[in-house]
């Protein structure tokens, strides 16, 4: 089978890599680049363990096809902390215990960091209907969702000093 | 809200300290089941059987095999054929011969998904076109799915050598019944047909996934010399050590399992599915073989939990007694014997105190996926039935339900039916506290209920092991042979700081293969806490005794004359002034004491405590479609001590809404082919963020004697009380007992609308 | 020292006849099983995988630990978790 090449920025870094013409970007991402923070647990766009953003738009990754990350910016969970500094958000989960397997936490963060960039201030509702598609089999969401407010709610109070 | 009080005995133990993993896991860089690479790794697809029962005539691989870059295939018939396998089903030997048929079939499908043949090829999407190149000839046969269906006398038979096991009357009768086993005290009919409030009727639910997030997955690499060795998550890298040298029938040490990070179980990985396959093809290949299954075959041939239908009668007298209880439950087994069918029994038995019982359970095999654990298996079940009846006889004495179930819970001292006496159970305490609980007095709308329901789980001890050990600085590693499926790393790491008086973040947890640590059963039953971190403590305590022994020595005093307090050895003897010395100053000089200071320490205890549980429930039903939504949600459970309390609550709220779902949403869906119409979550819906409250917690705690702190265990309890929770709720809302699960808009809409 | 052993289902039915009690004289679980051995050969690799045994009440899983005299033994089936 003929491969494609794909030049992408990925977690700010430009990265060419070989892709099959029906590979899904998840699957480029974890087997081509050796990125396995991002999951697969549907490959159909109904749990969200994929979730990364692509130009800015949250997308579930085994839904897009790997050639059609050329040229765009690609951000997975591990271009979520800044080098060795934990962003609010994945500290929140750590302090409250917002994750218990974690195969989950990685689209959970990335989903939660593009719905705080969006809206700085979302309500319970907001943040639940956000977070719809993705699933947690552990958690029953409680511990989630409150570290998802108290990281808004730190990342407003940042915002406010600086 | 949630509530918890530690007590403020202790240092560490009831805190909530970032668990160990945790950059890992909220970075990405942990290794879960399907994230492991192996250096020249190749990929494995398997075949699946697309008929729900069918002869397998004949397998032919040469084409897939002539594909280029395809290096291994194969078929049932490369397993061994195990003996024993047709005569003693139900027994250790008989569950190899099925694990082995249900990895890969032998000479019949059992159900739409059974794998029935296996290729490797150097890449994943040659592995796939390899598969459509092997033709498989099928010899359809009828099949059945309805599990009464299933039990009738003229039946599709699964195994044509199955008979029923402890039956009163043995038949030489070919049967898809496995199991039988009935428990009778007293006259239960006679107590019941004089009693003062009776409720009774059929209660029944189809089988339910586990659902976790993470797909099966493993790699697995087998040389010529014998030696294999598999990388997978599971909850219990020697269990998988066990099976797959069984199916392979080779030596246990010539498997070495390294766990990887698991992504979810909830007893679905208690078993396995691919690591012989991934094995077998290593082996022929001569390259490390990954397998992993899709989210469709996670739900058509892995799990799930059985169904379940039972006729039930439950009474009491006027003074709100309970007089007697009548049960026969049949539970699904999917397609191989096994099916956890004694614990319906015990967890009838285990609840309330009954002077007269008369109980049958039984297991037929149908053409569904092979059930596995799930959370309380069997419990949530038989829960459901027992919950709905004690709720409807409390409404019919016009008694107070929390009231009435402590007038009848059992307490310590009390034997259960089964035989078996109650220890240190916390049942009444539940009670008084759910009763204590503001909830209960919240006011409620138009089309709004209010249930509450109460739930058991034996919690189990077992084999367990755990190695401490002073690095030069004083820091520790604790190992130990059980995955961290929900902060158990953090828990171990929590006992050992307390036990050792060294700070929690110098204690690394780590989880070892199955050769760097003694044997451990599997990460399940609400175990962990308890018989494995009675492990570490008892391995903390012997190095401890080993400081005091060189401190003695040190010091030239008697052992008696030396204490451990605080992390350092203490110098008692009269008119002695020497220094205490820290652990940190022992591991400094373990190398001229005698030697590097560790312990490993191997047990298997049998004397854990069962977990008891009471759920208090909201929900609005609207009247126009049937839909119930959950307004509130209060779970308060005994957990013995809680020692990391967030990792406990979230045990709690995660079972809540596991049992949510299956109150309401989740169902194994068949169509009339006998085909899984629903395996995706996009149809089999599982609970979601906006389907959900806050979970509130009350973590109470009556302290378990057999454990150091008291554990109990958390995991299991919290998904049996929600399905009559929310039934009981349903109906105060709405007037009508449902009886069938899930409840369901369209279900729920027609009891409103002159249902039954 | 006589030891009172009660069979559940389907052990009794499977090893002993369906009798629903047995005496034995035995000091610890070992030696009541090694007896119940002798009375139904193939007991001994049930026991080992597939039973618990309670004692006076409660699970033990130390075959040697001492059984006061005129205790009572039952068989249950052996159980797991999730
Ligand atoms: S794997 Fe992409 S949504 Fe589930
Ligand atoms: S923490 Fe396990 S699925 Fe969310």
């Amino acid at each position: 089978m003929s491969k494609i090449a794909v030049t992408a920025t990925i977690n700010g870094d430009e990265q060419e890599f070989l892709c099959e013409p029906g590979e899904s970007l998840l699957d480029a991402l974890r087997m081509r680049l050796n990125l396995t923070g991002s999951k697969e647990g549907c490959g159909s766009g109904d749990c969200g363990a994929c979730t990364v953003m692509m130009d800015g738009r949250m997308v579930c990754s085994c839904l897009v096809l790997a050639p059609e990350a050329e040229g765009k910016r690609i951000e997975t969970i591990e271009g979520v902390a800044e080098g060795s500094v934990l962003h609010p958000i994945q500290r929140k989960f750590l302090e409250m215990g917002g994750l218990q397997c974690g195969f989950c936490t990685p689209g959970f963060i990335v989903a939660a960091k593009a719905l705080l960039e969006r809206d700085p201030d979302p309500s319970e509702t907001e943040i639940r209907y956000w977070l719809a598609g993705n699933l947690c089999r552990c958690t029953g969401y409680d511990k989630i969702i409150r570290a998802v407010q108290e990281a808004a709610a730190e990342m407003r109070q940042e915002r406010v000093v600086s | 809200m949630t509530e918890h009080n530690p007590l403020s005995q202790f240092r560490v133990v009831g805190t909530r300290p970032v668990r160990p993993d945790g950059i890992d896991k909220v970075t990405g860089k942990a290794i879960y089941g399907p994230d492991h690479v192996a250096p020249g790794m190749i990929h494995g697809a398997i075949l699946r059987s697309p008929h729900p029962h069918a002869r397998i005539r004949s397998i032919d691989t040469s084409k897939a095999l002539a594909l280029p870059g395809v290096k291994a295939a194969v078929t049932g018939q490369d397993l061994p054929h195990l003996p024993g396998k047709s005569v003693s089903l139900g027994e250790g030997e008989a569950d190899l011969a099925n694990l082995s048929c249900n990895c890969l079939a032998r000479d019949k499908a059992l159900y739409e998904g059974h794998a029935v043949a296996a290729v490797a090829a150097t890449s994943a999407s040659i592995a796939r076109e390899a598969l459509k190149l092997i033709t498989v000839d099928y010899e359809v046969l009828p099949h059945v799915i309805d599990l009464e269906d299933a039990a009738r006398d003229d039946a599709p038979i699964l195994h044509p050598d199955l008979r029923t096991q402890g039956a009163e009357e043995p038949s030489d009768k070919p049967t898809n019944i496995a199991f039988t086993f009935a428990l009778k005290q007293g006259d239960a009919a006679k107590a019941l047909d004089g009693a003062a409030a009776v409720a009774s009727g059929r209660f029944a639910m189809p089988p339910v996934h586990q659902g976790y997030i993470e797909p099966h997955a493993c790699v697995a690499s087998w040389n010529a010399d014998g030696q294999g060795q598999v990388w997978c998550s599971s909850q219990g890298p020697f269990m998988v050590r066990a099976v797959t040298a069984g199916v392979l029938d080779i030596p246990v040490s010539d498997v070495r399992v390294t766990p990887l990070e698991i992504g979810g179980g909830f007893g679905g990985k208690t078993t396995i599915y691919l690591e012989p396959v991934a094995m077998l093809l290593s082996r022929k290949a001569g390259r490390p073989v990954r397998l992993a299954m899709s989210r469709e075959d996670v739900f058509r041939a892995s799990g799930p939990a059985p169904g379940l239908v039972v006729d039930i009668r439950i009474g009491a007298d006027a003074e709100g007694n309970l007089v007697g209880i009548e049960a026969d439950m049949l539970y699904d087994a999917g397609a191989f014997p096994g099916g956890g069918t004694m614990l319906g029994p015990l967890v009838l038995s285990n609840m309330y105190r009954y002077p007269a019982v008369d109980i049958r359970t039984r297991d037929a095999v149908s053409n569904k996926p092979s059930v596995a654990a799930y959370r309380a298996p069997a419990a949530p079940q038989i829960t459901f039935a027992i919950e709905s009846c004690i709720d409807d006889i409390a409404a019919q004495l016009g008694m107070d339900p929390i009231a009435f179930r402590l007038k009848n819970a059992l307490r310590p001292g009390d034997t259960s039916a089964m035989g078996m006496e109650c220890g240190e159970i916390g049942f009444v305490e539940c009670l008084d506290s759910a009763n204590a609980q503001d909830h209960l007095k919240a006011p409620l709308g138009d089309n709004e209920g209010r249930g509450i329901a109460a739930g058991y789980w034996i919690n189990i001890g077992g084999a367990s092991s755990a190695s401490v050990s002073l690095a030069e600085d004083g820091s520790v590693a604790v190992v130990t042979g059980n995955p961290d499926i929900g902060g158990s790393r953090a828990s171990m790491a929590i006992m050992a700081s307390e036990r050792l008086g060294v700070p929690y973040e110098k204690v690394r947890p780590i989880i070892g293969d199955t050769a760097t640590i003694g044997y451990s059963v599997v990460t399940g039953g609400s175990r962990t806490t308890f018989a494995v971190g009675r492990a570490v403590v008892q391995a903390c305590d012997t190095i401890i005794a080993d400081m005091k022994k060189r401190a003695a020595n040190v010091w030239q005093v008697a052992e008696d004359d030396v204490e451990w307090r605080n992390g350092a050895v203490h110098c008692t003897a009269k008119g002695n002034d020497n220094a205490p010395m820290t652990i940190t100053e022992m591991a400094e000089n373990a190398n001229t004491t005698g030697g590097p200071i560790a312990a490993e320490v191997s047990i298997n205890p049998h004397d854990s405590l069962p977990a008891y549980g009471v759920h208090i429930c909201d929900v609005a039903v609207d009247p126009e479609t049937g839909h119930v939504s959950i307004k509130r949600y209060t779970v308060v459970q005994d957990v013995g001590r809680a020692i990391h309390p967030d990792y406990v609550e979230g045990q709690m709220q995660g079972g809540a809404v596991q049992g949510i779902g299956w109150a309401l949403n989740e169902a194994y869906i068949y169509n009339s082919k006998g085909c899984l119409d629903n395996p995706g979550f996009l149809d089999y819906r599982m609970p979601v963020a906006s389907d959900l409250p806050m979970i509130d917690t009350v973590i109470v705690e009556k302290p378990n004697p057999a454990h150091p702190y008291g554990v109990k265990g958390v995991g299991e309890v919290p998904i049996v009380p929600p399905l009559a929770a929310i039934g009981n709720a349903v109906k105060a809302a709405t007037g009508k007992r449902i009886r069938e699960l899930p409840m369901s808009p369209d279900r729920v809409f027609a009891a409103i609308n002159g249902g039954k | 020292m006589a030891i009172r052993v009660v069979p559940l289902a389907p052990v009794d039915s499977q090893f002993f006849g369906g009798r629903s009690e047995l005496v034995v004289e035995a000091g610890n679980l070992f030696a009541v099983i090694r007896a119940l051995e002798a009375i139904a050969p193939g007991f001994l690799k049930y026991a080992q995988t597939r039973a618990w045994f309670s004692v006076n009440g409660a699970i033990e899983g130390d075959w040697t630990a001492t059984i006061p005299p005129d205790s009572e033994v039952i068989i249950l089936p052996a159980i797991a978790g999730g």
